[in-house]
C-alpha cells in the first residue's frame, strides 16, 4: 500500500529532522541501506552476527562524518528478516524495493542469495554479498549483484594449492584422502571439486562419504574413514556435523595425519574451542579470515567483542567489510541513485582491507582477487598458518594422535 | 446474498494489481491465493474424502520439478510442462493410493505413509545429480516471455494464479455437489456404512487422490515459475507438507471456502505478526504458534465452522 | 569393511536404538490413550535438554544426576499441557488435535530460539570420551549409559502400568475410552498422567542424550521424525512394539549407513516402514483396528 511507503518516508524524515538541534544549517539527509538476514531460523546465529557487523561499520562510517560526498548524509538501515526461508527472502526484497533502498545488503546464505539477488536485478538495486559462497550465484549474468569474497570453487581451489606446496615444503607423506561432505548444496560442490583438484597435489581420494546434515549420530561414517586409513579427512559440512565428526574420531581414536576442512562449518570458529576445549587442536581449516598484518583488525575486533559480547567470527568481518565497499562506491558516486551506485560499485578498486585481498569486480560481480587462507587452532587459537605472507604460525603436521595430546 | 459477496470480492481482487503500487502487496496475495490453491488441492482428498495426507509435497514437488526439467533439458514451455507433471503425479497419486487403500491403511497411518512417500522422493532427489540433487534446479530466466511462463511484472503472476484458485475452486464446488462429491463424503463418515450402499470406496478414494494429486502438481509448476528456484527440501520437505495442509484444516475441511479462508486468515496473521515483532528473533513465529492454537481452541471447525454457528 | 566395523555399526545401531525406542514409547503412550499424534513431542525433548544443558553449564549437576529433576519436570509439564491445552481439544476432529499440537510445537519451538539463541551447544562431560570394551570393540560411554537407561526407565513403566491403579487405569482407558468412563474411571486425570508420562519418557531420552548430541531448538525435529516411523511400524500404542520399532529402525540406520551413502540409508528407513505398514497395516505389533 502506498500508505507503508509514505509511513516509512515520513519517519525517516521525522527522524532526520529530530537528529540534530534545531538550527537553520540544514540537516544532512540519510541514506537508506536495504538489510535482508536470517535473524530466525535454521540460520539466526549467522544472520544475527552479519546484522551485528553490518550495524558496527554503519555506526563507524555515521560516527566519523557520513559519506562525504554527500554532504556527510548518514546511512540508516532498514532490516529486515528473511526467516532462513527463500520465499521470506523474496517478501523482504519487495518491501525494501517498496521502501527505496538504494542499495542492499546480505542475506548470508547462497540457497537465500540466489532468490535476493534475482530480485535485485529484477528491480535494478545493487545489491552486495556478505557471505554465500555458491560459484553459481555471480554466473548468471547479473549487473546488479556483487559478491567481494572467494567462492566455494575458489576456496577449495586455493586449499588444495596450500596443502599442497605445504606438503611440498613440509615433506609430508599424506597420500590417501577421504572426503566426509553433508549433503546439501554447499557439500557436494565442494566434494566435486575437491575430487578433480587432490589428485593434482598427490593425494589420492580413496573415499567419499555423504552424509544427512541432520544425522543425530556419525559413527557410521567415521568407522569408513576408520577402514579406509586416510591420512588426510577433508569435512565440507555445517557447524553440529563437523563438531560431531571430530568428537567421534577422538572417541573411536581414529588417528589421521590432518583434518583439513575447506569453509568448515566447526572450522576457524572460536565457539567450537569453547564447545570442545582440547579436542580441537591442530584442526585445520580453509576459510573467510582477516589479514593478521592490517593494523585496523585488532582494534575492530575488540570494539565488537566489548559492543556485542562476542569474540572474532568471519560472518560479521565480512558483513562489516561489505558496508565499507558501499561506502567507498557511494563516495565516488557522489549520488544515492541505483544506476549511480551500480556503476560505482562495477569500478571498485579498494587496496589495504581488513580482508586479506583487494577488492574489484569483474563483468560478472566476482571479486577475482579473493582469497581463503588456511589457519589451524593452536593452543586454543586460531592462527593463520599460509600462506606465508599472511602466516602468524608455523603449521603442526603431521597432527599428534588422539592419546598423545596433552589434556 | 453470497454470490453478491463473492462477485464484490472478485472485483476487488481483480482491481488491485491495477490500483495499488506496492510489489510487497502484489506478492503477499499471490502467495495468499497460492497456498489457497494448494489447500483446495489437498481439501479434495483430505476434506472431502476424509484422507488426511502429511505428505503433500510429494505431488507438488513432482509438479515443480517435471516442468522445470522439461523446459531445462528439453525446452518445454512450463504451460506444457504443468501438464505433463500433474499426469505424472496423478501416476504417482494412483501408486500410492492403490497400495495404501487396497491394503486398509487408515487415519494416522495412511497420514504417515505419504509423509513417507514424501520424504522418500526428497531423499532421492537429494541424491541425483540429473535433477540438480541437492542443489535443486534453477529456472534460465528469460525476463519477459509469457510463452515461457515467466514475468518481467508480478503483477502477471497474481492474475495466472486469481485464475487458476478461481478454477479450482469452482471445479471444487461442483464436484461437492456431484454424485462423486456425496461418495467422498459418505466415505469419510463411515467407510463401512458407504460399502454397504453399494459405494466402492476404494474406488472413490482413489479417484479424489487422483484430483488432488494433479491439482496440487499444478501448484508445483506455477511455483517454480514464480520463484524460479526449487530444491529437495522446498519441493518434497515436511514442513511444504505442512504448510499445504494448514490452510484448509484453519479454514474449515471440507468445504468450498475453507482453503481460502484459510490461507486468508494465515497470511494476515503471519504478514501482522511478522511487523508487529522485528526487535527479537523468534518472537513472531511464537505468536504465530500460540495463535494457532488460540483458533483450533475456538474455531475447532475452521473459520467456516464458526460463520456456520452464527448464521 | 573389516567384521570389526560392522560389529561397531551394530553395537552403535542397537545403543541409539534403545533411546529412539524410549522417545517412541512416550509417543505412543500418548497416542494409544488420547488418539493424538504429539507434533511437539519433540519440542518437549527439546526443552529438556536444554534444562539439562543449563543444569550442567551453570550449576555442573551431571547430565545422568539431573535425571533426578527433569523427569519429575516434564511429568508434570506433560500433565499441565494435557490439562491446559489439549484437553480443550479432545472432543473435536482429529486435525483439530493435530493443529494444535503443531501450534504447540510451533510456539515451543521459537520460546527456545528466542530464549536461548540459535547457536547448538555441546556439552562435554569428563566421560564424554570414555569407551566400553566389549570383545574388540569400543563402546562409547555415554550411548551406552543412554540405553541401559532407556531400559531401565521403559521396566518402570511397565511396572508402573502394570502394578498400579493408576497404570491399570491408563492401560484401561487405552484400550476402551468409553467403557474405562463407564467404568468410573476418572478418565481426565488418566489422560493428563498419560500425557505426563509420555513427557517423562521424552524428557528422559533428552536428558540422556545431551552428552553426545548437541542442544539446539531444531533438535526434536530431527527425533520426532523418526519417533513417528518407530511408532507406526511397532503399532500405535503396542509398548513392546516401539521397543522393538526402535531397535529395528537404530540397526537398520546404522548398518543402511554403513553399506549406503548417507541419506539414502534414510530411503532405506522410509520403504522399511511402507513395506511393513502394508504387510501388517497395525504395524509390527499393534492390534488390527476393529473393523
Amino acid at each position: 500500500m502506498t500508505t507503508r511507503r509514505r509511513f516509512l518516508s515520513t519517519t525517516v524524515l521525522a527522524g532526520a529532522a529530530l537528529a540534530g538541534p534545531a538550527v537553520l544549517r540544514a540537516q544532512p539527509r540519510e541514506i537508506l541501506i536495504g538489510e535482508t538476514h536470517p535473524l530466525t531460523g535454521p540460520l539466526a546465529r549467522e544472520g544475527s552476527l552479519g546484522k551485528r557487523g553490518i550495524e558496527l561499520a554503519v555506526n563507524e562510517i555515521n560516527a566519523g562524518g557520513g559519506i562525504a560526498a554527500l554532504g556527510g548524509a548518514r546511512l540508516k538501515l532498514l532490516v529486515l528478516d528473511n526467516e532462513s526461508k527463500p520465499p521470506v527472502a523474496i517478501s523482504t526484497m519487495e518491501k525494501l524495493k517498496d521502501a527505496g533502498v538504494t542499495a542492499v545488503l546480505g542475506p548470508y546464505a547462497s540457497g537465500l542469495a540466489f532468490v535476493t539477488t534475482q530480485e535485485a536485478e529484477k528491480y535494478r538495486i545493487p545489491h552486495l554479498l556478505d557471505v554465500a559462497i555458491a560459484d553459481q550465484i555471480t554466473e548468471r549474468g547479473f549487473r546488479y549483484t556483487f559478491r567481494f569474497g572467494p567462492t566455494a570453487g575458489m576456496g577449495a581451489r586455493q586449499t588444495v594449492e596450500y596443502l599442497g606446496r605445504l606438503k611440498q615444503e613440509l615433506n609430508l607423506g599424506l597420500r590417501r584422502a577421504v572426503l566426509i561432505h553433508e549433503d546439501g548444496l554447499f557439500g557436494r560442490a565442494t566434494a566435486d571439486t575437491l575430487q578433480a583438484l587432490l589428485p593434482s597435489v598427490g593425494l589420492e581420494v580413496v573415499e567419499r562419504i555423504p552424509h544427512n546434515a541432520q544425522a543425530p549420530s556419525l559413527a557410521n561414517e567415521v568407522l569408513r574413514i576408520k577402514a579406509a586409513r586416510a591420512d588426510v579427512v577433508i569435512p565440507s559440512t555445517y557447524y553440529p556435523a563437523h563438531s560431531l565428526i571430530v568428537r567421534t574420531m577422538a572417541e573411536q581414536r581414529v588417528d589421521v595425519g590432518a583434518i583439513v576442512s575447506v569453509y568448515g562449518g566447526a572450522g576457524s570458529q572460536y565457539r567450537f574451542i569453547k564447545d570442545v576445549g582440547k579436542l580441537a587442536d591442530y584442526m585445520l581449516d580453509g576459510n573467510h579470515w582477516y589479514d593478521p598484518r592490517h593494523p585496523r583488525v585488532g582494534p575492530t575486533i575488540a570494539v565488537f567483542e566489548r559492543a556485542y559480547q562476542h569474540p572474532f567470527a568471519y560472518e560479521w568481518l565480512l558483513a562489516y567489510q561489505s558496508v565499507h565497499v558501499l561506502r567507498d562506491a557511494l563516495e565516488r558516486a557522489g549520488s544515492t541513485e541505483r544506476e549511480k551506485v551500480r556503476e560505482a560499485l562495477a569500478a571498485t578498486n579498494l587496496r589495504d582491507q581488513v580482508v586479506p585481498y583487494p577488492i574489484a569486480f569483474d563483468q560478472h560481480g566476482q571479486n577475482p582477487h579473493a582469497r581463503v587462507l588456511l589457519m589451524q587452532v593452536l593452543d586454543g587459537r586460531i592462527a593463520v598458518v599460509y600462506p606465508p605472507p599472511f602466516a602468524e604460525a608455523r603449521p603442526v603436521l603431521p597432527v599428534p594422535a588422539w592419546d598423545r595430546r596433552g589434556g | 446474498m453470497r454470490g453478491a459477496g463473492a462477485a464484490l470480492l472478485l472485483l476487488i481482487a481483480v482491481g488491485i494489481p491495477l490500483a495499488v503500487r506496492s510489489e510487497w502487496l502484489i506478492g503477499t496475495l499471490t502467495l495468499i491465493y497460492f497456498f489457497a490453491f494448494l489447500g483446495q488441492g489437498w481439501n479434495i482428498l483430505g476434506g472431502y474424502a476424509g484422507q488426511f495426507s502429511f505428505g503433500h509435497a510429494l505431488f507438488f514437488g513432482i509438479g515443480a520439478y517435471t516442468s522445470a526439467l522439461a523446459f531445462i533439458k528439453a525446452g518445454w514451455s512450463p504451460w506444457l510442462g504443468m501438464w505433463l507433471g500433474a499426469a505424472l503425479a496423478v501416476a504417482v497419486g494412483l501408486i500410492t493410493g492403490h497400495l495404501s487403500f487396497r491394503y486398509g491403511l487408515r487415519g494416522a497411518y495412511f497420514a504417515l505413509v505419504m509423509l513417507a512417500f514424501a520424504e522418500i522422493f526428497r531423499v532421492a532427489a537429494t541424491n541425483w545429480a540429473w535433477v540438480g540433487a541437492s542443489f535443486g534446479l534453477l529456472v534460465p530466466l528469460r525476463g519477459h516471455a509469457p510463452a515461457l511462463f515467466q514475468f518481467g511484472d508480478k503483477r502477471w503472476f497474481y492474475y495466472v494464479m486469481l485464475a487458476l484458485l478461481l478454477a479450482a475452486t469452482a471445479g471444487v464446488a461442483a464436484l461437492a455437489r456431484s454424485r462423486l462429491g456425496y461418495e467422498m463424503v459418505a466415505v469419510r463418515e463411515n467407510e463401512a456404512a458407504a460399502a454397504a450402499l453399494g459405494i466402492n470406496p476404494y474406488r472413490v478414494k482413489l479417484t479424489a487422490m487422483a484430483l488432488s494429486a494433479g491439482l496440487t502438481a499444478i501448484g508445483g509448476t506455477f511455483y517454480v515459475q514464480y520463484f524460479s528456484y526449487v530444491d529437495p527440501g522446498i519441493g518434497f520437505g515436511p514442513t511444504n507438507s505442512v504448510e499445504i495442509l494448514l490452510r484448509p484444516i484453519l479454514g474449515g475441511a471440507g468445504t468450498v471456502w475453507g482453503p481460502l479462508l484459510g490461507s486468508a486468515l494465515l497470511g494476515l496473521l503471519g504478514e501482522a505478526t511478522r511487523g508487529l515483532v522485528t526487535a527479537h528473533a523468534g518472537l513472531h513465529l511464537m505468536l504465530y504458534g500460540a495463535l494457532l492454537m488460540v483458533a483450533v481452541v475456538f474455531l475447532p471447525h475452521g473459520v467456516i465452522g464458526l460463520l456456520r454457528r452464527r448464521s | 569393511m573389516t567384521l570389526e566395523v560392522v560389529l561397531t555399526s551394530l553395537a552403535n545401531g542397537v545403543m541409539l536404538g534403545g533411546l529412539y525406542a524410549l522417545v517412541a514409547l512416550g509417543l505412543t503412550l500418548i497416542f494409544g490413550v488420547m488418539r493424538i499424534i504429539n507434533f511437539a513431542h519433540g519440542s518437549l525433548m527439546m526443552l529438556a535438554m536444554y534444562a539439562t544443558f543449563w543444569l550442567a553449564a551453570a550449576a555442573g549437576v551431571d547430565p545422568y544426576l539431573s535425571l533426578a529433576l527433569t523427569v519429575p519436570a516434564g511429568f508434570a509439564a506433560g500433565y499441565g499441557v494435557q490439562r491446559g491445552i489439549i484437553a480443550r481439544v479432545l472432543g473435536a476432529p482429529e486435525h483439530s488435535q493435530l493443529l494444535m499440537t503443531l501450534g504447540l510445537a510451533l510456539f515451543l519451538d521459537n520460546l527456545a530460539l528466542a530464549l536461548f539463541d540459535a547457536d547448538p551447544r555441546t556439552l562435554l562431560v569428563p566421560y564424554s570420551q570414555a569407551t566400553v570394551p566389549l570383545g574388540p570393540l569400543r563402546l562409547n560411554l555415554p550411548r551406552l549409559l543412554a540405553f541401559g537407561g532407556a531400559l531401565v526407565v521403559t521396566g518402570l513403566l511397565a511396572l508402573f502400568l502394570r502394578a498400579t491403579d493408576l497404570g491399570r487405569a491408563v492401560r484401561a482407558a487405552a484400550e476402551e475410552r468409553e467403557g474405562a468412563a463407564l467404568c468410573g474411571i476418572p478418565v481426565g486425570r488418566v489422560y493428563a498422567t498419560a500425557f505426563g508420562l509420555g513427557t517423562a519418557c521424552v524428557a528422559a531420552a533428552g536428558t540422556m542424550a545431551v552428552p553426545f548430541f548437541y542442544v539446539a531448538p531444531e533438535v526434536g525435529g530431527s527425533f520426532v521424525i523418526t519417533a513417528f516411523v518407530v511408532v507406526v511400524l511397532g503399532g500405535l500404542g503396542s509398548f513392546p512394539g516401539a521397543l522393538l520399532g526402535g531397535l529395528v529402525v537404530g540397526v537398520a540406520e546404522s548398518l543402511g549407513g554403513l553399506f549406503f551413502h548417507g541419506s539414502l540409508a534414510q530411503i532405506g528407513i522410509f520403504g522399511l516402514f511402507v513395506v511393513i505398514l502394508l504387510v501388517r497395516p497395525s504395524g509390527l505389533l499393534g492390534t488390527p483396528p476393529v473393523a
